[in-house]
This record gives structure tokens, C-alpha cells and sequence, in this order.
């Protein structure tokens, strides 16, 4: 068994000059559940239109499973590996939830109809409604179903709880959790929503401008970075030059707020150094850490 | 399950086609040579449209009912599927020229029936002659727009085979080629019901035409981005 699922080296892509991909690298873990961040037209759909291979990459090396899928001959068989649930959730117009189903079965010899008939229940999905009469909510847990239902050793999930309301987000968060526990599945997902990604993810890479700018298990990186607040009696005159580990500095007015990767030993003493300032120390959340690397970017 | 699919795509189109066919031939009066031959002109014409419009590319999702602009989000379903594009684009391009194959073959018997005229000089042998060749000209329309539709929207897939097919008629028109060569020619004043014989020249280039235009038609869905 290969240690990583997915890897890419020095990924790129560009549309009509536009970069959209900009040496991406990306190592996902087998077992893990894999959070994949970052803002809208940060490279994320495209990293993974080029994982399903419906994009072709303009540079750079990608293997699913320690395959490259370069080889136009490994896609076939990477695929059967692969569940997919897309980020529109679109699906067939003509076809019933039932009809669905029946299509997708034979393609994959993996295919339980028990667990397609248990998630059927448990999503409580009509197998008689057409398509385009099913909620979106609907139409995320039937993609899901069909990921689920074969087995997959790699699920590529592009947003899959945009749209959801709580119940079914908390039922597709859940399903996620118990097959990467029960079955080892590995799960691979993008998504806007931070506190999902923090409550599932056990390891995370933020993307943007197309290249990976934080990546890493989350509890190491929650380990790594804390936030400094530093209260001044009066309005600092000079700027400070702060020691090794400030990542993001924000002065708003007599405060001052330090975003460390580290070092924050060293930070907490120079803060206190300085005339009049109360320093605190405070855990970071995975959405800080998202807001300062993004807004540091742009 | 791939053919399902196609069916599901498929099937509100092929009832519309044989009402779409079936019309003319309603409508012709059946008691002159020149009124029958005016409705198989018509008949023959109305085929290479079905061709056309039963024509897809398995990729690019399909309604039932009406064209799809701009690519259906479950384009990228398909994609994901552990099957190759070329697959999908022959499973989709064959079931459609088996449909076109069921409509000439329909409406071809209902007018031999329907029409005396139409069997009068001509054997059951000259009708199956007929159906061949009218199913390969067929073919190479079929193939023509099953190319469009990789690259093109359904909609300007389908304004563009029906151009095309005007735009040859009118070029043979104004320029005949050979009449063994006339694709147009062949499937009614120069039918196997009045010559009595297979026009291979005429069949040979539709169905090379066919082959090339599948290849190419391959090549593009393998390069193509989604």
C-alpha cells in the first residue's frame, strides 16, 4: 500500500493565460481525512477536475494511489477506486434516484447493494423522484451514496456540504468520520466551511493564487501557531521589529495582534519588553490561521 | 449501462423523429409518380436530419427534451466513471446510428407499403438495397454531427449538420458530381428501387467519410478538457 493516496509536485495550470495552478504540491496521507482550503478561484476544482483527469495539466507530476495519472492507462483504474462527489451535485436530468443507482453499479466491481440499499434509507432518498425534483441536499447525499456504495479507497469530495442545511450536513459529516474509521478510507475534500473542516480533518492545506501556502497534520498546526495580543497604554510611534515566528502582524490603534508560528517564547518576552504593554497568549482556530495566511497573500 | 443512458437520452427524441418522418408521408398524395417521388425527396431529407439530430458525443449530457447550453454539471459525473472517452463517445455515436438505422428502416417499409408506386418496378430485394443505402448516406450525416457535437453545444451542433446538409445539396446542384457520387441523388431519383443496384461509389465514400469523421471525432474528445 502506497503511503500517500494522492501526491502532486510542482503542479500547473493555466486557462487562456490565466494561472490558475502555479506549482502546487500536495501529499495526502492514506487513512487521512484531507481538508483542502482555500478561496474561490484559488485552484481547488481545478486540482481536482486534473485528479479525475476531465483537465490535463500543463506541468508538473500527479499520482493517485502511486500511479501517474499522466499514463492515460491508469485512469481507468484509478477511477474505479475513486468516489466522486462533484461540486455542482448535478446528475443525470432524465434519470430517477433509482434509475442512478442502477447506472452506476455495474461500472464498479466493488459495488455493495446492501450498503447502497442502507444509505438509501438512512438519507432518506425517494428512489422514485426524478433528478432535477430532489433537493440539492438530496442530490449531495446521492452522490454520496454512489461514492460510498462501491468501496471507494479514495473519496474526492469538491464542496460536499455547500447548499446542505444542518441536519444533512451533520449527517454527511458524520458518514465521512465512520468510513475513514471503519473502512480506512481516504477522504480528500475541499470546502469554504472552517469549522467543518476543523471538526473532521486530521490533516489540512490551504491553497491560494494556486500554490500550497500552509500544509500539514491540523493539530501540529494548531500546535505551531498561537496568537499574541498585545495592549499598549499609548499608541506605539515606531514600528517594531519582531523577532523570528511573527507571521502576521495586525496593529489596530493601541493593540497589536501577532500571529506566531513558533518562537513564541522569544515574541511573548520582546512584547513584554516594550513600555506599557500587557502581553496574553490565546489558541489559535483554524479559520484565524485561514484569514491571516489568505489576507497576507492578497 | 452506458447504452441506457443513451436510450434515456434518446428516446423522446427517436418518437419525435418518426412523427417528424412519418408527416410527409401522410401528407403526399399517393396516386402520381411525381407526388411519390416528391415525398421520398422529402422523406430521404428528413432522414439525414434525424441523423443529425440523434447524433451525441456520450460526454456532453443531453436533455430529452430540449438542447443543452454550455456543459450539463453532470458532465463531469460521467467523466468520473471508470471508462475510457472513447468508450463513451462510441457507445453514445453507435446507439444513435442504430436509431437512425430503426427510423429508415420504419418509415422506408411504411412507404413501400403505403405507396404503390414506390414497390411498382421494384423487388423486396431493390427495397433492402435501398435501405442500405440510404442508412450509409445516413451514416456519414450521423458522423458528421456526432464531430460537431465534441466540440460545439448542442444547439449549434444541430444549426450546424443542418447547414451543412443544405449547404451540400445546394453545392450538388449547383456542381453535380458524378451521379454515382451524388449522396442525394442516390436515395431517391437514383434509388436502388429504379436503378436495381447498390451505388458503391456513393456508399463507399459515406462510409469512409463516417470512419474519418469517428476518428476524428475520437481524437478530439481524448484532447478535450471538461
Amino acid at each position: 500500500m502506497n503511503d500517500f493516496a494522492i501526491e502532486a509536485r510542482g503542479l500547473r495550470k493555466s486557462f487562456k493565460g490565466h494561472s490558475a495552478l502555479n506549482g502546487l504540491d500536495l501529499r495526502v496521507p492514506t487513512g487521512s481525512i484531507f481538508g483542502f482550503l482555500g478561496r474561490n478561484g484559488a485552484g481547488k476544482t481545478s486540482t481536482i477536475k486534473i485528479l479525475m483527469g476531465a483537465l490535463k495539466s500543463d506541468g508538473g507530476e500527479v499520482s493517485v494511489f502511486g500511479e501517474p495519472i499522466s499514463v492515460a492507462s491508469n485512469m481507468v483504474g484509478i477511477r474505479r477506486r475513486i468516489g466522486f462527489v462533484t461540486e455542482d451535485k448535478e446528475l443525470y436530468p432524465y434519470m430517477t434516484v433509482e434509475q442512478v443507482i442502477r447506472f452506476t453499479r455495474p461500472f464498479f466491481p466493488k459495488w455493495r447493494d446492501d450498503l447502497a440499499k442502507r444509505y438509501l434509507s438512512r438519507f432518506e432518498l425517494p428512489p422514485g423522484r426524478k433528478i432535477p425534483d430532489l433537493s440539492k441536499g438530496m442530490r449531495s447525499k446521492l452522490m454520496l451514496l454512489l461514492a460510498i456504495s462501491h468501496r471507494a479507497e479514495l473519496l474526492i469530495l469538491d464542496e460536499p456540504t455547500d447548499g446542505l442545511d444542518p441536519l444533512a450536513v451533520e449527517d454527511v459529516l458524520r458518514e465521512i468520520v465512520s468510513l475513514a474509521a471503519a473502512e480506512g478510507t481516504t477522504v480528500f475534500f475541499s470546502s469554504h466551511q472552517l469549522t467543518e473542516v476543523e471538526r473532521i480533518a486530521d490533516r489540512i492545506a490551504i491553497i491560494d493564487r494556486g500554490r500550497a501556502i500552509v500544509s500539514g497534520s491540523l493539530d501540529d498546526l494548531k500546535a505551531r501557531y498561537q496568537r499574541l495580543h498585545v495592549v499598549f497604554q499609548e499608541v506605539l510611534r515606531a514600528p517594531v521589529q519582531w523577532v523570528q515566528g511573527a507571521e502576521h502582524v495586525r496593529q489596530e490603534g493601541r493593540s497589536i495582534s501577532i500571529l506566531a508560528s513558533g518562537n513564541l517564547q522569544a515574541l511573548a518576552e520582546q512584547a513584554r519588553s516594550l513600555p506599557g504593554a500587557s502581553v496574553e497568549v490565546f489558541p489559535v482556530t483554524l479559520k484565524e490561521i485561514f484569514l491571516d495566511h489568505v489576507r497576507e497573500g492578497n | 449501462m452506458l447504452v441506457m443512458k443513451a436510450w434515456l437520452e434518446i428516446r423522446w427524441r427517436l418518437l419525435f423523429t418518426l412523427i417528424f418522418v412519418a408527416g410527409p408521408m401522410y401528407f403526399a398524395g399517393r396516386s402520381s409518380a411525381e407526388e411519390t417521388t416528391r415525398m421520398l425527396d422529402v422523406v430521404s431529407l428528413t432522414w439525414l436530419f434525424c441523423a443529425v439530430y440523434l447524433a451525441g458525443s456520450g460526454i456532453r449530457t443531453q436533455s430529452p427534451f430540449r438542447t443543452t447550453k454550455g456543459l450539463h454539471g453532470s458532465t463531469l459525473f460521467t467523466l468520473s466513471l471508470p471508462v475510457t472517452r472513447l468508450r463513451l463517445l462510441a457507445v453514445r455515436a453507435g446507439f444513435g446510428l442504430l436509431a437512425v438505422v430503426a427510423i429508415i428502416a420504419f418509415s422506408s417499409a411504411a412507404a413501400w407499403i403505403l405507396f404503390p408506386l414506390v414497390r411498382a418496378g421494384s423487388t423486396p430485394a431493390d427495397f433492402l438495397r435501398w435501405l442500405l443505402t440510404t442508412a450509409c448516406c445516413a451514416a456519414g450525416f450521423h458522423a458528421m454531427s456526432v464531430l460537431v457535437s465534441t466540440v460545439l453545444d448542442e444547439m449549434w451542433q444541430i444549426y450546424a449538420s443542418f447547414a451543412a446538409i443544405f449547404g451540400l445539396k445546394w453545392l450538388t446542384s449547383k456542381f453535380p458530381p458524378p451521379p454515382s457520387l451524388d449522396v442525394f441523388r442516390v436515395m431517391t431519383t437514383g434509388s436502388p428501387l429504379l436503378t436495381h443496384a447498390v451505388p458503391w461509389p456513393a456508399v463507399s465514400v459515406c462510409l469512409c467519410l463516417a470512419g474519418i469523421l469517428f476518428l476524428l471525432a475520437a481524437r478530439v474528445v481524448e484532447t478535450n478538457e471538461y
